[in-house]
């Protein structure tokens, strides 16, 4: 009997002990997960100011109770604002590196086996967003495998459903492709396209912006080259990933409604900021929260950057400017009504 | 002898009077059970089939108000929102042509602007929807409005919103005609499970009650008949523990209580005769004692055994059901996996594995005879029934095209061996049983397996797949293989040493024996001309090309395994009366000549498909027709092969020339699958049962012409019977 009261008190006890420790190590565990009560340290470096990538990015985390702490530079469209910013992000010593566009990453973190590695940011993981072609920029060797500590988010749609895309709104056969031949990306683009299109039987018209008296593209050209498209017995125009058209959307898209003539673009900005009928894009909120799973698996799991594949999105959205249809009066089939976002010009 | 004589007789006469009252029990028994089944099934289908139809309204409008829901939301969107003007709407019929697509009910959209006018319509043409437009009448239900028109269609009514009071209309037009053959195919697959539980019911009560009453009962009967002739001498082995079975062991203790009696009479009559003194008196008793002995037996005696050939009635039953179920769509799942790449047709090869299948089975069963003979009856069984199982089983797991074929093989051999174990089990048990009886069950059961394994080998595989209904094949032959263990564990029966080669007659006919068959016109005539093209109907007709041209034709697996089944009933219905008539009008070969005739010119029927509308119809026309010839000529055919046979009674031998019959009549089952292909490659599906048809009259017109003579001095001479 004696004995008894003495073995259920010894179990009560170890019972009592292992419930006391699974306590202690669930706080720890949790402790890890949510880091060090020090705050993660991410440092930013956008081109033109913040944007929603950016918000998308912070509601990530957020959500997950990831303490961080983000400090934002911008460029402000010029890439000669970049050494020293550099330098304070040396000086910071930040958890993470976070670029904005092309230009904003190959100017911060340097491309791939860089002449001169000291202009640059260096052995901190870093991640690019809205950089359009990666491997042809030489940030990185291929999307699985990126080659450096450094990984990101692709955010086209690809060459293919772009121009799906374009089939599915309209019977259309020739597309005019005005680009700005300084620009990496948008010869990169160009090519793609010109592979890609005699699969879709569709004809393409490649019209090179000229160069202005200072050898950069002139802007007050484009309104002819649209004309000239026109002439040439274009239907659509296609604006790629390319900045120079970008900053010139209003411009370009007045005049392509002028001439009649239907806008596709395969980036956001030209379907906000001007009147571009419709677009295959992805969203950038969205796209700011895949950066931040990103982020999260290089800060919290331990993830080495380089063994992060550089993510997409399997889900892009088809913007319609619905004002712009009314002008040019093309209406959008049922099926594609369906699916659409449709934005008015008067919002943006 | 003569009081003798009578009196056997008139106890012979009480048993027989006894035998049929006890039959009526049993077959009121089993007819009031089916009748039970019958009403309730039928009701029960009734109802459901009545709340299918009431619910059926309410359903559609339900399905039109959904769809047009969504439509008109997603359209008001485009016209009132986006202020697309309606006419201008741009992939209008690609829009509803993917909505008409995933809803099979609805028949048609359209969208008609204020003035009337159709803009878009998609699923009818103009001039039907026309018509619609012109018979609809409106109503309002449940706040919704709906259109009726034509019986056939309700139409939901939609407003589509514009942006400046330029409001469009969306009808929505659901068509009852879909659904209501969705639910004439429910009603079939009902009607089809009904018609097959009344005949496994039939199947299994008759089973159970011939095997556990009728049959003990009757045991007991012949030992109390031979108790009233004074033999006490008999004892009963039943080993059931049931009411029959306590009935059986209390009167093996009666007797066994007479016996000990009897002995201790004799005893005393001895110890009396012994005590006598006189030796007048002495010798008296003794005769009374020898009078006595002589009158009535008591010494224990041998034991009266259950012998029911019934018995294999149920498991050889679910052994050609389970064979049966593949029957619907054994040539389309071949066609899966019939590799494109050889040289010879893919029709071949779709019709090789049910060629070799009857090969295997043909050449199992000369073999399995011999095998019959070593080792008995029941391993015969055992080994068969695994193989056809391992068969069944290697199908479910089928890979290949040559493993699919492989075991088709292997299923073949357990066929023909199962035929011949249960052609065994008869000649063992047939003693007691008029031959013709015994051969009854066995037909009956393969019959009532015909029929039913195709229709639910059908429903079953258009639920599950082709596979899983081998796996359910499988299953019922494994239970088919327990039932017979158990039967023969029960029936405790030895391996009996048949007296003759009675199960391989045709291996030992020798090449003398085959000449003089060879030469005898009769035989030859109607194993060429009736026999060999029956069995070729069989396996290339009903087992190849139907399968494949129905599914051609539309059909699904259950509406094959339907079809199919009217040939197994017609010929179960009709072969009753046709054995009836031909043994009461002894017209054998009249008989056999005119049911070919039958099947022959139903087939040629499919020629006229086009006057039937469907072709589906011709094809049953053709199997039916098949059902009913066949029915008329296999009992005849059967007696005439008997009458030849009893002329070589005492120089071949009867069951020789018999089993010579059967193996030479199984190769049209091997050839009837390659002159199936060979028809089809030449004339189509259509043309090939046409085909099949003039061979069937071709064949049959010779059969008349050798046998003219014969039958037109009537039948009796024609047999020679009188000569012998």
């Amino acid at each position: 009997m004696n004995k008894q009261v003495t073995l259920s008190r010894v179990v009560i006890a170890l019972l009592l002990l292992i419930g006391l420790l699974t306590v202690r190590a669930n706080v720890l565990a949790q402790d890890s997960v949510a880091g060090t009560s020090r705050p993660f340290e991410i440092f930013a470096v956008v081109w033109r100011g913040e944007t929603e990538v950016e918000d998308g990015f912070r509601d990530y985390l957020n959500q997950r109770g990831i303490p961080y702490n983000m400090t934002i530079r911008s460029l402000d469209l010029d890439r000669s604002n970049a050494p020293p910013i550099v330098e304070e992000i040396r000086q910071a010593k930040p958890d993470l590196v976070y670029t904005w566009g092309t230009g904003t990453t190959l100017s911060i973190v340097g491309p791939l086996a860089a002449e001169e590695p000291d202009r640059f940011v260096q052995g901190i993981p870093g991640i690019f967003v809205l950089v359009a072609y990666p491997i042809s920029a030489k940030i990185v060797d291929s999307f699985e495998s990126t080659g450096r500590a450094i990984t990101g988010v692709s955010f086209l749609a690809s060459i293919d459903s772009q121009l799906r895309t374009i089939l599915d709104y309209g019977e259309f056969k020739k597309i005019a492709v005005i680009y700005d031949a300084t620009s990496r990306n948008s010869r990169i683009n160009v090519e793609s396209l010109e592979n890609a299109a005699p699969q879709f039987g569709i004809d393409l018209v490649v019209l090179p912006v000229p160069l202005g008296d200072n050898d950069k593209p002139d802007p007050d050209t484009l309104p002819d080259l649209i004309t000239q498209a026109k002439s040439q017995g274009a239907d659509i125009l296609y604006m790629g990933p390319d900045s120079f058209l970008t900053r010139h959307a209003k411009i370009y898209t007045t005049a392509a409604i002028a001439a009649g003539l239907p806008t596709f673009a395969s980036t956001q900005a030209p379907l906000i900021g001007s009147r571009a009928m419709f677009g295959l894009v992805s969203d950038y909120h969205t796209l700011g929260k895949l950066a931040a799973v990103q982020a999260e698996k290089i800060l919290i799991d331990k993830e080495k950057p380089e063994n992060l594949p550089v993510a997409s999105l399997s889900r892009f959205k088809l913007w319609i400017n619905i004002d712009v249809v009314r002008e040019i009066k093309m209406y959008p089939p049922m099926n594609m009504i369906a699916i659409a976002d449709f934005k008015t010009t008067a919002s943006n | 002898m003569n009081t003798n004589t009578s009196k056997k007789s008139h106890s012979k006469a009480a048993q027989q009077v006894f035998r049929q009252d006890q039959r009526k029990l049993l077959v009121s028994l089993v007819l009031l059970a089916v009748f039970v089944l019958v009403l309730g099934q039928s009701a029960v289908s009734w109802f459901s089939l009545d709340g299918f139809e009431r619910e059926l309204e309410p359903q559609l409008h339900q399905k039109a108000s959904a769809v047009g829901h969504a439509l008109s939301d997603q359209l008001s969107y485009a016209t009132g929102e986006l202020a697309i003007p309606a006419n201008e709407l741009v992939g209008m019929n690609e829009y509803f042509q993917s909505v008409l697509a995933n809803n099979d009910d609805i028949k048609y959209l359209t969208l008609i602007d204020t003035d009337g006018e159709v803009l878009f319509v998609s699923g009818v043409s103009r001039d039907e929807l026309d018509t619609i437009l012109q018979n609809l009448a409106m109503r309002e239900i449940e706040q919704e409005q709906f259109g009726h028109a034509m019986d056939e269609y309700i139409v939901g009514v939609f407003t589509v919103q514009g942006a400046q009071q330029d409001d469009s209309v969306l009808h929505v037009g659901v068509s009852s005609n879909r659904i209501r053959s969705h639910l004439r195919e429910v009603f079939w697959e009902i009607i089809t499970i009904v018609i097959i539980c009344w005949l496994v019911t039939f199947e299994f009560l008759l089973f159970f009650s011939v095997a556990r009453v009728e049959k003990p009962m009757e045991t007991i009967l012949r030992a109390m008949s031979e108790g009233a002739r004074g033999k006490f001498s008999s004892w009963l082995l039943v080993r059931s523990s049931d009411e029959i079975g306590q009935l059986t062991s209390s009167f093996n203790r009666t007797l066994q209580n007479l016996r000990h009696r009897y002995n201790d009479f004799v005893f005393d009559v001895r110890e009396t005769q012994n005590a006598q003194i006189q030796g007048e008196i002495a010798n008296k008793i003794s005769d009374v004692h020898k009078n006595i002995d002589s009158r009535y037996r008591f010494e224990r005696g041998e034991a009266l055994q259950v012998k029911a050939p019934d018995r294999i009635r149920v498991p050889l039953f679910l052994f050609i059901f389970s064979e049966e179920l593949s029957r619907s769509f054994l040539p389309l799942f071949v066609q899966r996996y019939a590799p494109t790449d050889l040289m010879v047709s893919s029709e071949f090869l779709i019709g090789l594995p049910i060629t070799l299948f009857m090969v295997a089975a043909m050449i199992a069963t000369p073999l399995g005879g011999g095998f019959v003979d070593r080792v008995g009856v029941r391993r015969v069984f055992m080994v068969g029934i695994a193989a056809a199982v391992v068969g069944f089983i290697g199908n479910f797991y089928t890979q290949s095209y040559y493993d699919l074929v492989a075991y088709r093989i292997l299923t073949g051999i357990g066929y023909g061996l199962v035929f011949i174990a249960s052609e065994g089990w008869v000649t063992q048990n047939a003693k007691r049983f008029s031959r013709a009886s015994a051969t009854g069950v066995f037909v009956a059961a393969v019959f009532a397996g015909i029929i039913c394994g195709p229709p639910i080998g059908g429903i079953f595989a258009d639920r599950f797949g082709f596979e899983a209904t081998f796996l359910l094949s499988a299953a019922l032959a494994t239970v088919s293989g327990l039932i017979i263990y158990q039967v023969f564990r029960v029936s405790n029966l030895q391996p009996e040493k048949p007296k003759s080669n009675s199960t391989r007659p045709a291996l030992i006919l020798g090449a003398k024996g085959w000449l003089t068959l060879l030469k005898d016109i009769r035989f030859v005539s109607v194993l060429l001309f009736a026999a060999i093209p029956g069995k070729m109907m069989v396996a290339g007709f009903i087992a190849y090309l139907v399968p494949l041209y129905l599914n051609e034709l539309g059909h699904n697996q259950s509406s094959i395994g339907r079809i199919l089944m009217l040939y197994g009933i017609l010929t179960l219905i009709c072969l009753t009366f046709a054995a009836r008539y031909a043994d009461r009008t002894e017209k054998y070969g009249t008989m056999v000549a005119l049911g070919t005739a039958i099947a022959g010119f139903g087939c040629i029927g499919a020629y006229f498909s086009n006057l039937f509308g469907d072709a589906s119809y011709a094809v049953a026309l053709a199997i039916c027709s098949l059902g009913v010839g066949h029915a008329l000529t296999l009992t005849s055919q059967n007696s005439i092969i008997q009458q030849v046979a009893q002329r070589y009674e005492h120089t071949l031998g009867r069951a020789s020339v018999v089993g010579a019959y059967r193996l030479c009549e199984r190769l049209g089952m091997v050839f009837g699958p390659l002159i199936a292909v060979a028809l089809i490659s030449g004339f189509g599906y259509q043309g090939a049962i046409v085909g099949f048809g003039v061979i069937l009259v071709g064949l049959i017109s010779l059969f008349v012409l050798t046998n003219l003579s014969a039958m037109r001095q009537g039948e009796e001479s024609e047999m020679g019977l009188t000569n012998e």
